[in-house]
């Protein structure tokens, strides 16, 4: 028994060790400005973290240095001591990705008013005046996808939300206004099969749903807008040999039948914010929608008949603001069925509660 | 017609591992060892079966046919591996079986979520790439209405499902260690002063469990998903809900998942089903049709329900 318990305290002690001792690589340096706190995932996760860090590598260079940290636990008590350990390694800018950071990042900016907090896609977050919050205007990046979806030929989209949030829903009202617009140019009527599926995990239900729409419906593609329901909407994409449209990062890699992705601007968050910094323009306290960011992925291998140049058009009519776009703000009746509350043209919505 | 063939599919998809894992729970809870670990067995057998899919996907030294079998086989390794630390826990031990198997059900959820972090650089999700659909099978697909349901899109699975359910029959009500095992459930004490070693068969048993909970869980997510995050969406649960409802007998358990199946498909493509649709209702009743159903099933049914009698008890040889 006391052999047992030796070897448990010299066990618990090597991994005590190994806990602090991971990350002390920085010590000899004078120190790292400019910080990224990574998510749960790395940076090469393809998804915000990656999109982050190339943006900070991007702006930094060789001028600026600049650090990543990966906390070990990604509960609000890890976050708050990664961002701890990143100001002790004389960080001046923090950059938190994703929603996950709203709590640490509340406390943090409060408790360390001398350091300038950059937090993205965080909607809940009261910035105060050393932090500024980015969060994205999700409505152009689906009006991209829609639109790219209908001129590339398909008169038959759905779309499979999350829960009925404000990105989700900016994503699905843009989804239709995009699809709606590109309906009209070409003179074709579209129809859109649209759900919110309640959830963002996996489930085998929402398999059964997509596979329903594709097999009994007719509909050729459909957009998957909601953390891992993904994971279901391409497993029956690709048994129906139909296509699918990714969501927040180019999802490209997880199915071939991912016709695009809708990006959030996350890269250009944190240079904006990075510029702002460095050329002493920073203001803090305030929330800024990113519009004019909105983005998808142009695969050139997978659209036919929707050019780049059909793309650029398109894209920079929305970079300039010059298409009046829906929002999750337009919202104004008891009902989540968006046609209730947008004028659409060329498309029939069928809402599935 | 082509509807009909659709909801087959679908319902098997629903059915075949919400069998194989209840025919799991109904070998261990035969012996007398409540089998609550389910869920976390499903997600562990289905985690490594995945993530070894994952290696061979990713190296390209195993594909197809062989691949999906060596991929049942570590889930059924890791299943019974997992089946054998609640057998510990609940025969060796004597702990309660429900807290063990809660213990284990949170265990293998974190494990997986750990595992697939500190070995896939920080992502949780372990992605692969569904390459056993069998479109259509060769001369038998083109057999009329037969073909159709069950040799096009379909999977062996739905085969080594038939099989394990008739071999569990066969097992449980045809070989003197089936005979044991039910015994064991039913009064330990008698079957211990018989000769049989109770805690032997408890232990086989409840492995026996592991092994078919692990395959059930695969095949559960190869179908329907194309990456996993250590989440079965709680169908384990539902595995021991068909094993009530199916009485804890193999024949019932069958006809209870395939039911309960079926309700869950007609609930989620409703919006294809003439008269259901035309019902017009809100969408969350819809939703309610496989449990409402299954509660009405079960007031009618349930009154010669009665589970194994010393199930749940961990057996104590001087109690006797």
């Amino acid at each position: 028994m006391k052999k047992l318990f030796a070897s448990l305290v010299a066990l618990s002690l090597l991994l005590v060790g190994c806990g602090s001792g991971s990350d002390d690589d920085s010590s000899s340096t004078d120190g790292f400005e400019v910080a990224l706190i990574t998510d749960s995932g790395s940076v090469t996760d393809k998804s915000f973290n990656q999109s982050a860090y190339e943006a900070i590598e991007a702006y930094c260079g060789e001028d600026i240095t600049y650090k990543y940290y990966a906390p070990q636990s990604t509960d609000d008590d890890g976050l708050y001591a990664t961002i701890e350990q990143a100001i002790d390694n004389g960080a001046k800018i923090i950059v938190t990705p994703g929603f996950n950071f709203t709590t640490a990042v509340t406390q943090a900016e409060a408790d360390f008013p001398d350091t300038t907090f950059v937090a993205i896609d965080q909607t809940d977050l009261e910035p105060t005046s050393n932090t500024i919050s980015y969060i994205f205007a999700e409505n152009e990046s689906g009006y991209l996808v829609g639109y790219a979806a209908v001129k590339e030929g398909y008169t038959k989209l759905g779309f499979m939300g999350g829960m009925a949030g404000d990105s989700v829903v900016n994503y699905g009202v843009g989804f239709l206004q995009g699809a709606n617009d590109a309906a009209e140019e070409l003179g074709v009527e579209v129809s859109v099969n649209y759900y919110y599926t309640g959830t963002y995990s996996a489930d085998p239900s929402i398999k059964t749903a997509c596979d329903n729409w594709y097999v009994n419906d007719g509909v050729e593609i459909v957009f998957s807008c909601g953390g891992q329901i993904c994971s279901n909407v391409f497993a029956s994409a690709e048994e129906n040999s139909a296509m699918s449209i990714g969501v927040d990062v180019d999802q490209g890699d997880e199915s071939t039948t991912v016709l695009t992705s809708a990006l959030k601007g996350v890269g250009a968050a944190v240079t904006e914010a990075l510029e702002a910094f460095y050329n002493d323009s920073f203001e803090g306290g305030k929330v800024v929608t990113l519009t004019g960011s909105g983005d998808m992925v142009y695969n050139a291998d997978k659209f036919t008949t929707f050019t780049q140049e059909d793309y650029e058009a398109i894209l920079a009519k929305i970079q300039n603001s010059e298409i009046d776009l829906y929002s999750c703000d337009d919202i104004t009746e008891n009902s989540s069925d968006p046609s209730t509350y947008i004028d659409l043209s060329n498309v029939t919505v069928n809402y599935q509660s | 017609m082509s509807l009909i063939y659709f909801l087959f599919r679908q319902t098997l998809y629903f059915a075949i591992p919400l069998m194989i894992v209840a025919l799991a729970g109904m070998f261990s809870e035969r012996s007398g060892v409540v089998n609550i670990a389910l869920e976390g067995i499903m997600i562990f057998g289905a985690f490594f079966g995945v993530y070894f899919i994952h290696i061979m996907q990713l190296n390209g030294t195993m594909s197809g046919m062989t691949l999906l079998f060596c991929a049942l086989l570590v889930a059924g390794f890791v299943g019974g591996i997992f089946g054998l630390l609640h057998a510990f826990a609940s025969v060796t031990l004597k702990a309660d079986q429900t807290i063990s198997g809660t213990a284990l059900n949170m265990l293998a959820p974190a494990f997986g979520l750990f595992f697939a972090k500190t070995t896939l650089d920080g992502v949780s999700q372990v992605l692969f790439t569904n390459e056993f659909r069998i479109t259509a099978v060769p001369g038998l697909s083109s057999i009329p209405v037969i073909g159709d349901l069950f040799f096009k899109n379909c999977y062996v699975t739905t085969l080594l499902g038939v099989i394990i359910l008739v071999g569990s029959w066969f097992v449980m009500y045809k070989t003197k260690f089936g005979l044991r095992i039910r015994a064991c459930g039913e009064n330990p004490s008698a079957a211990d002063a018989a000769g049989i070693n109770v805690y032997r068969t408890r232990y086989i048993s409840v492995i026996i469990s592991g092994i078919l909970g692990g395959i059930g869980g695969l095949i559960y997510v190869i179908p329907i998903a194309t990456e996993f995050e250590s989440d079965v969406a709680g169908y384990g649960f539902l595995a021991m809900a068909v094993l009530i409802f199916g009485n804890w007998k193999p024949w019932r358990i069958a006809g209870a998942a395939f039911f309960f199946g079926l309700m869950k498909t007609l609930s989620y493509s409703y919006t294809s089903i003439g008269f259901l649709n035309a019902l017009n209702m809100p969408g969350v009743v819809y939703k309610l049709i496989p449990y409402v159903a299954t509660l009405i099933v079960l007031v009618v049914t349930s009154k010669d329900s009665q589970g194994p009698r010393a199930s749940g008890v961990p057996y104590d040889k001087s109690s006797r």
